[in-house]
């Protein structure tokens, strides 16, 4: 109000620029000064912008949506409501960009000679329209936040009331004590300060060993001003701590005095819910019961490790080595009731499952491989297991495959020779259903028995893909269909009445399409691994990939999977069952423009992969 | 034509009634008749404390300016102006109090900030006819002459465009931020005088097209 009514504050425009990258970074008077110095200007679908025929300056699209395409006419971007670009910087950093509105659009214009003063000022600021969108991407999918279960304050995990002696206590009357209480350790205090520490150890190695009178006192063999921490410190602290003096038990004190003691078993305890140990906690379980009760949990257990800064490779390692668990298990538990296998036998997993890729709520993918020298008879026990390893699975939480990729199915349980034999006809003729099949079927890997027939079945279908242009040609095709919904951030600036709700699959439109160029690539070089991170390594490695476009194509990867994870546990968080829609509504605007930075290089692969395989196609 | 006729008949009329040089000026100036791209327009929208100028009082003006089919937002302005009597009920509309308005400037200090600005210049309103009322009233309080100068009323134009499209209008369709979602501009939470001349000068800028 105070303000000159010749230079106002015009909040409309400082409200909308704030949500902008990167002017959200300015600060307060920047930002005003910055709104009064736009020049809005409403442009007709089709107008284009280019450096030789329009002034130099920063656009930023109020309303619309805006195409940044190369010299040869590729779409390079696709902007909406709140992204903003120069034609000019853009022009000098590949020639003969130019942009095209696509709807009519509302665009607000910074003159030059003020953009380039905010970009000398403000070094955030610059740094944005400098980097790459590749850089951008990059730092987003490197980002750990630094909140962990590590930091979590130690208090309480601090056993209270420790057991305390005055140093004049005699060894025996120690012993007696910690037997009693059942704990390994006692606090040796004189005036209620700490003076001392005394071991299961210390008794054993000093007073035992040394053969000291059960009446000597514990003074002779305390630890004197032993190590302690403060009650505010993190597990992380407490841990480091004992690794690195090698010891076990910690007093804590708070404020001079002592707090409780913390031991190494207590510090195990506590990362009792770590999913890691559920792996432990599964292999012991003797009922589908009790695997099913500790597979409800997992759901609130991918919230609260997703708070605690884990990311979305390692949380599918986790997830993956579980149901590897569970598959196990079942195997394990059948076999204790029909009795041992008649001939060596290895249980497949497809899809996510083989890649180590799985997330909350996947369906079975799997197959039986048997021994060749599997009789009738044999087979027919091979049926039974299959039965109920699919219906532990299905009781687990792991649905039957909607596909029939199951061990269930004839055609996916089957001797060495037969899933030879399939193999080659899959290659043969490549029919949209072969080559679906090939698709799951491509990424396998031995979850139980012996994992040397699956070696033999993989090597085979490397031999019979890598020098087969039209198969390959087939499922590139086949891959092409489905492509990121680079649109959807179109229609998702305008249609903001909440008349359309604007959800994709990610899995379908965001993961798979990585996933399957990648597998491509794997098939047509040779390369055996099935995970995706591992195969980009690969094709790297040959020469595939040239480094910057593994490192991108993996940042992709990361951030969408990332994202997808962070989805599912924002809809676990919320009540709803895991699914893979999201809305892009629901994302924070730098996570939706590293979505859409994801989608973009998804796009230029995939159009990379058209490229080499068009002969075929 | 006989409209044409009749304002330049009043305009040098009230011409000689004017007391303030810059309004006897602009009512010297040739009517402007150019295209869209090379008219200035003032896009201006006024608070008010009533509906009826013979009520209310301006309790704030602001006005944007386009040139050359840009709106230029360093020529724009806004100014609170200190009422003579209290806000009462429009406080609720406009989230001005009492107390807001006390540290305004006088309404001679912003019309006379205003009348430079538009020399050569087309006014455009969103429903002219409440904002004229007001400013005329106090510039012939003020002055001894209203402003007669080429009016565009996004309102009227919209209203136009619907009934030759023979849509039913119903009420509410014609305010300003209805007519901008038919053209597909964005949602604008702010109501001041500032924020609403703006989107009314976006609101013309997509009326062009």
């Amino acid at each position: 109000m105070t303000s000159d009514p010749n230079h106002p504050e015009i909040q409309a425009v400082a409200d909308f620029l704030r949500q902008c990258l990167p002017f959200n970074e300015l600060p307060e008077a920047a930002l005003q000064e910055t709104a009064r110095q736009i020049r809005i200007v409403y442009v007709r679908e089709g107008h284009p912008f280019s450096a030789a025929k329009d002034e130099y300056c920063l656009r930023i699209v109020r309303s619309g949506a805006v195409e940044i395409r190369s010299s040869r006419n590729q779409l390079m971007d696709r902007l909406g409501e709140g992204e903003s670009f120069n034609i000019h910087g853009l022009e000098m950093g590949e020639e003969g960009v130019h942009a095209q509105v696509i709807e009519d659009s509302l665009i607000y214009q910074l003159p030059q000679v003020h953009y380039e003063s905010l970009r000398a000022r403000f070094r955030d600021f610059d740094r944005h329209f400098h980097s790459q969108r590749s850089r951008r991407l990059r730092r987003a999918a490197r980002y750990q936040p630094n909140t962990n279960m590590m930091m979590l304050p130690i208090d309480s995990l601090v056993s209270r009331n420790p057991l305390t002696l005055s140093p004049d206590a005699s060894l025996q009357e120690a012993a007696l004590a910690m037997t009693g209480r059942r704990v390994s350790s006692v606090l040796v205090m004189e005036d209620s300060t700490l003076c001392g520490i005394v071991t299961d150890r210390d008794l054993r190695s000093r007073a035992l060993a040394k053969g000291l009178p059960l009446d000597t006192p514990i003074r002779a063999i305390m630890t004197p001003q032993p190590q302690h921490i403060e009650s505010s410190a993190s597990l992380f602290d407490a841990i480091l701590l004992m690794t690195q003096q090698g010891i076990h038990h910690l007093p804590v004190l708070q404020e001079g005095r002592v707090f409780g003691i913390i031991t190494s078993s207590d510090l195990m305890l506590a990362r009792k819910d770590d999913p890691v140990y559920l792996v432990q906690h599964l292999s012991r379980q003797t009922t589908t019961d009790g695997m099913r009760a500790i597979i409800e949990t997992l759901p609130n257990l991918l919230v609260e490790v997703i708070k605690g800064g884990m990311r979305a490779h390692q949380i599918s390692r986790v997830l993956t080595a579980i149901s590897d668990t569970v598959t196990s298990r079942l195997i394990e538990l059948a076999i204790e009731e029909l009795g041992p296998p008649p001939v060596p036998f290895c249980w497949l997993g497809f899809g996510s499952q083989a890649r180590g890729e799985q997330l909350i709520g996947a369906d079975q993918d799997n197959g039986l491989l048997l021994d060749d020298r599997a009789t009738e008879q044999d087979r027919a026990w091979f049926t039974q297991l299959a039965q109920r390893v699919c219906d532990g699975l299905n009781a687990c939480g792991y649905p039957y495959c909607n596909g029939k990729v199951m061990a269930t199915t004839d055609e996916w349980r089957q001797p060495l020779q037969g899933w030879k034999t399939t193999v080659d006809q899959w290659t043969r003729t490549p029919t949209p259903d072969a080559v679906m099949r090939v698709s799951i079927f491509f990424d396998l890997r031995a979850v139980y028995g012996d994992p040397s027939l699956c070696q033999r079945l993989q090597q085979h279908m490397l031999l019979r893909t890598q020098k087969d242009t039209i198969f390959l040609a087939a499922l590139a095709a086949n891959v092409l269909e489905q492509t990121p919904p680079l649109g959807i951030f179109r229609r998702f600036v305008v249609e903001r009445n909440g008349e359309h709700r604007d959800e994709f699959d990610i899995k379908k439109r965001g993961v798979m399409p990585i996933v399957d160029l990648v597998r491509i690539h794997a098939l047509a070089h040779g390369v055996a691994a099935v995970n995706t991170r591992e195969r980009v390594q690969q094709l790297k490695q040959k020469k595939v990939f040239t480094i910057g476009d593994g490192r991108n194509l993996l940042d992709a990867y990361d951030t969408i999977q990332q994202l997808r994870v962070e989805n599912q546990s924002r809809q676990i968080a919320a009540g709803h069952p895991a699914s893979n829609y999201l809305n892009p509504k629901d994302l924070p605007e730098l996570e939706r423009k590293h979505l859409k930075d994801a989608f973009t290089i998804v796009h230029d692969s995939q159009e990379a992969l058209r490229n080499r395989y068009r002969q075929g196609l | 034509m006989s409209s044409a006729l009749g304002i330049n008949l009043q305009r040098m009329w009230w011409r000689h009634k004017a007391t303030h040089p810059t309004l006897q000026a602009l009512l010297s100036e040739p009517l402007q008749s150019q295209p869209f791209q090379q008219t200035r327009y003032v896009v201006i929208d006024l608070e008010t404390t009533a509906l009826d100028p013979e009520q209310g009082e301006i309790a704030s003006i602001a006005w944007v300016v386009i040139e050359q089919a840009t709106i230029c937002l360093n020529q724009a302005a806004h100014y609170h102006v200190r009422l003579e009597k209290e806000v009462g009920q429009s406080a609720v509309f406009h989230q001005l109090t009492d107390s807001d308005l006390e540290q305004g400037v006088h309404i001679k200090e912003a019309l006379a900030a205003l009348l430079p600005v538009l020399s050569h210049s087309t006014l455009v309103f969103h429903n002219a006819h409440l904002d004229m009322g007001f400013l005329n009233k106090a510039l012939r309080a003020l002055w001894g002459a209203p402003l007669l100068l080429p009016v565009v009323d996004t309102l009227q134009v919209e209203r136009k465009r619907l009934q030759q499209r023979t849509e039913a209008i119903s009420a509410g369709d014609l305010r300003l931020f209805q007519c901008r979602q038919r053209y597909g501009l964005p949602d604008v939470p702010l109501h001041d005088a500032l924020g609403d001349a703006l989107a009314t000068a976006e609101l013309w800028l997509a009326m062009q097209h």
